[in-house]
């Protein structure tokens, strides 16, 4: 009994010992969520998923690589190319050789001086196999002797040469225009030979020349920069930028709410409440961005679909506006063409093809399916769990159940999966959306829609589209490319293969008191110029 | 008793390889190639061809697995084909944390089951009883989902007492756990009240009042202690629920343990770290049960005896 009596007694002592730590966390907890300092706190939406910036790919992680590297050139506030550590650069007559002239006061966060020769080791290693870059044959396949490094057969790009220490020769295939543009990814930044070259776990320790350094990489916890007192472009006002990582949007949002974060994205979801909250709704901003989201009608997995008629029934059934009030809040604008606002060539006053159903039904009709009868069955395939997508989808079924007769099905779909089905050219009828790589319109029509292009799975074949974007990709003079690609759009959008629905909208709350952040159309520029006014917070 | 523990252990080999074997050849099912994920659906055939042959992907499944099991057994799961960490580095930054976020639940709902249980056995039929087996029957209905928020708005938006989510201050880890905590409470509150109304009627319980005993002295020093056994049962169990991982808590408070880990390879399609996860969560079970089993032989003599003469009865 002794021995229970004392055991007891322990336990009595570990509940007070506990209620006494209990409340001890509660007390550690008040009162510390503001810090001092010139600290930005923005959450990631997902844990990074490198710190290579020869293989990145997402964006959430491109917004992390950019503040830790540069490249030669980068995109500014007006949407254009600027200088990076190149300070100025050349075209050859012919339109294929680039020289850049490189600044001789960048140097790598561990002190030494960036060279034209990291920038031929840093694509050299971007194309070679051994890096698995998934994005290198997208961004660097223009540049002479690319391909030959990325099937193995060569070691380094015949293109890519440094001339001296601070001039860096780059020959292209073909004239492009959009080169530059492309060379703003992150498959284009410089590394530090040393750095790469010290294991397989240098993504740990990454060492780049941007505004900040990477402090902290907690693992699917928090990243923490530090700014760079020695960046060439002069030092960040922040002294710091913590990004914890924040999965749900609902936790993401009260962290907002509660000062633990400084900006956070809004989600349909929590868009009606803060719309209704006079303080959110002053802080609530919204960004345009290059994405266009669209039905796509596969004329190899469904038939009908060959014929044009058909697609513009199809198209001329959707009451765009109306879908967005439905489905969207009505924040997006609709899409009467492919490009989207910002991109150039973007026409602010195409129509597209209209609202119209009479004529919508009409053209089915003379297609040989009146009232949508003989029309085999069609599904409409969505990515899973995205709940504006299915509102959309389903206020979309019941305009073409009303406007034509037809009876759409939908069918959500596992990302991945929709993906490779969407590969293999077996999905008749999908929404998507696709967002630039680059701010040009060969990234949508050239891309996306030439009858050779690997990304058209839908069957699209027009040989005077085809022929407009093969003009407009090589030429270097931008007012005729840009009119060949308004031809080439108008084309695209009366043939249908694509019916484009709306641009996307991203709506954001931040703090009043971070002040100096740029953005441009591609997403928040890194924070160079931001700085926290004390004062308000 | 080391033969009950070697049997238990070896009786553990067959159950982790059923669950690596069915993991590892769901992942080989599944869509996706995961040479495409390594290298984007349009790189070069033969850089494709390389790398498949590089990860053993071009031999026969039976022979992948078999090589998978050997590197396992050496503590090699794989490399995630997403960041290209080792996956065992990536178990061994969530394992701690999932860990100890499992033992705070797991102390909070021993704490909170347990003293609910004992007053509302002690309160019987009274308002107090009715009280706490309303709050049990909450914490066993409320999902964590619903929880999670639910506790954030409160402590963290309305009393702005803890911090939202996050992971790296003791703070941080109070309300995950209190979420976590509610269903292993709840049930330990309901056995503990079923246990002490049965062993509050006991002769002996009668004879300590009779003696003149205080009613706390008699509660505490004579009835608890029995009605507590069956009550390590639920409490172990609950454990290995809880140090596989809360998907759904992890990801509400953004704590960064396997849960999390498990959760972002998914989406991700990152198999090794699918398969790795997998494998620790059901040896986290496998190991729990058989440590309840042991305490349990511990705190109850009569079930050691029991197993000590299966033991013999088998050998």
């Amino acid at each position: 009994m002794g021995k229970v009596s004392l055991s007891m007694r322990k336990a009595f002592c570990f509940v007070v010992f506990f209620a006494a730590f209990l409340a001890a966390l509660l007390f550690c907890g008040c009162g510390s969520k503001q810090p001092s300092e010139q600290v930005l706190r923005i959450p990631l939406l997902v844990e990074p998923t490198t710190m290579d910036p020869a293989r990145v790919e997402d964006g959430p992680t491109i917004e992390v690589l950019m503040h830790i590297y540069d490249g030669l050139v980068r995109w500014n506030e007006k949407n254009q190319i600027e200088p990076a550590i190149a300070e100025s650069w050349k075209v050859s007559p012919d339109g294929r050789t680039y020289t850049f002239y490189l600044r001789k006061n960048v140097r790598f966060h561990t002190g030494r001086a960036v060279t034209a020769h990291d920038f031929v080791f840093s694509i050299n290693r971007a194309l070679s196999p051994s890096t698995a870059s998934t994005v290198a044959g997208t961004y660097l396949n223009d540049i002479e002797g690319a391909l030959d490094v990325l099937s193995g057969k060569a070691k380094s790009a015949s293109g890519v040469k440094a001339l001296d220490d601070y001039t860096l020769q780059i020959r292209i295939v073909k004239p492009r225009a959009y080169f530059l543009a492309k060379l703003t990814y992150p498959t284009a930044y410089v590394v530090d030979r040393q750095n790469v070259s010290s294991g397989p776990q240098w993504t740990e320790k990454p060492v780049g020349t941007g505004p900040f350094k990477l402090a902290r990489w907690e693992h699917n916890s928090i990243v923490v920069l530090e700014a760079n007192p020695d960046y060439f472009g002069g030092p960040p006002r922040l002294a710091r930028i913590e990004r914890p990582i924040v999965l749900r949007p609902s936790t993401r949002h009260a962290k907002y709410e509660s000062g633990e974060v400084d900006a956070v994205d809004v989600t349909m979801g929590d868009y009606d409440r803060d719309v209704r909250d006079p303080v959110l709704k002053s802080q609530m901003r919204i960004y345009d961005r290059p994405a266009v989201f669209y039905f796509a009608l596969n004329q190899r997995a469904y038939p009908p679909f060959r014929d044009r008629r058909v697609r513009q029934a199809f198209a001329m059934a959707i009451d765009k506006p109306a879908l967005i009030r439905l489905a969207l809040k009505g924040i997006n604008q609709p899409a009467n063409g492919i490009l989207p606002p910002g991109i150039p060539g973007h026409d602010p006053n195409f129509k597209g093809l209209p609202y119209d159903p009479a004529r919508a039904r009409l053209l089915l009709a003379q297609a040989g399916y009146p009232g949508g009868r003989g029309l085999p069955p069609l599904t409409l395939t969505f990515r899973e769990q995205m709940v504006d997508l299915r509102r959309l989808a389903e206020a979309a079924a019941e305009m073409y159940r009303r406007n034509l007769g037809v009876d759409v099905k939908l069918r959500e779909m596992e990302w991945g999966v929709f993906l490779q089905e969407r590969n293999r050219g077996t999905l008749p009828f999908f929404l998507l959306r696709w967002m630039a790589d680059y701010l040009d319109p060969q990234n949508f029509l050239s891309l996306m829609l030439h009858s050779k292009a690997p990304e058209n799975t839908i069957g699209y074949s027009n040989p005077e589209f085809d022929r407009l974007c093969d003009q407009a990709d090589a030429l270097m003079d931008q007012k005729r490319r840009l009119e060949l690609y308004r031809r080439a759009e108008r084309i695209v959008v009366e043939d249908a293969p694509w019916i484009p629905l709306f641009y996307q909208r991203d709506v954001e709350l931040w703090k009043p008191y971070v002040k100096g952040d740029r953005n441009c159309l591609m997403g928040h520029l890194p924070h160079t110029k931001t700085y926290i006014d004390t004062a308000l917070r | 008793m080391l033969a009950y523990v070697l049997r238990r252990l070896a009786l553990a080999v067959p159950t982790l390889l059923f669950i690596s074997a069915v993991t590892f050849f769901m992942g080989l099912l599944a869509p996706g190639d995961p040479v495409e994920i390594i290298l984007g659906q349009h790189a070069d055939p033969a850089a494709k061809a390389r790398v498949r042959h590089e990860l053993g992907l071009d031999r026969h499944p039976v022979s992948q697995y078999i090589s998978y099991l050997a590197n396992a057994v050496r503590g090699d799961l794989g490399i995630s084909y997403v960041t290209r960490r080792p996956v065992t580095d990536i178990l061994a930054d969530g394992i701690p944390n999932t860990a100890l976020l499992a033992v705070s639940a797991m102390a909070v709902a021993l704490v909170v089951g347990v003293c609910l249980g004992v007053i509302a056995a002690v309160n019987q039929g009274r308002w107090l009883d009715r009280a706490c087996m309303l709050a049990a029957l909450a914490g066993v209905s409320i999902p964590t989902f619903v929880l999670g928020p639910l506790l954030i708005l409160v402590f963290a938006l309305k009393l702005g007492w803890l911090p939202v989510a996050g992971w790296g201050a003791p703070q941080h880890v109070l309300l995950p756990a209190l979420v976590l905590a509610g269903r292993p409470a709840a049930m330990i509150a309901r056995l503990t009240r079923a246990e002490m109304v049965e062993v509050l009627r006991q002769d002996y319980i009668r004879t300590a009042r009779a003696k003149g005993l205080s009613e706390w002295h008699t509660i505490t020093r004579h009835a608890l202690r029995n009605a507590l056994m069956p009550v390590v049962t639920v409490a172990g169990t609950s454990l290995g629920y809880l140090l596989s991982g809360s998907f759904v808590v992890e990801s509400i408070f953004t704590v960064p343990g396997i849960g999390a880990a498990s959760v972002e390879s998914i989406f991700r399609r990152d198999y090794p770290v699918i398969q790795g996860t997998t494998l620790v969560m059901a040896a986290s079970f496998v190991v729990v049960n058989l440590l309840v089993d042991l305490l349990y032989g511990w705190l109850d003599p009569r079930v050691q005896r029991s197993r000590g003469l299966a033991g013999s009865a088998s050998g």
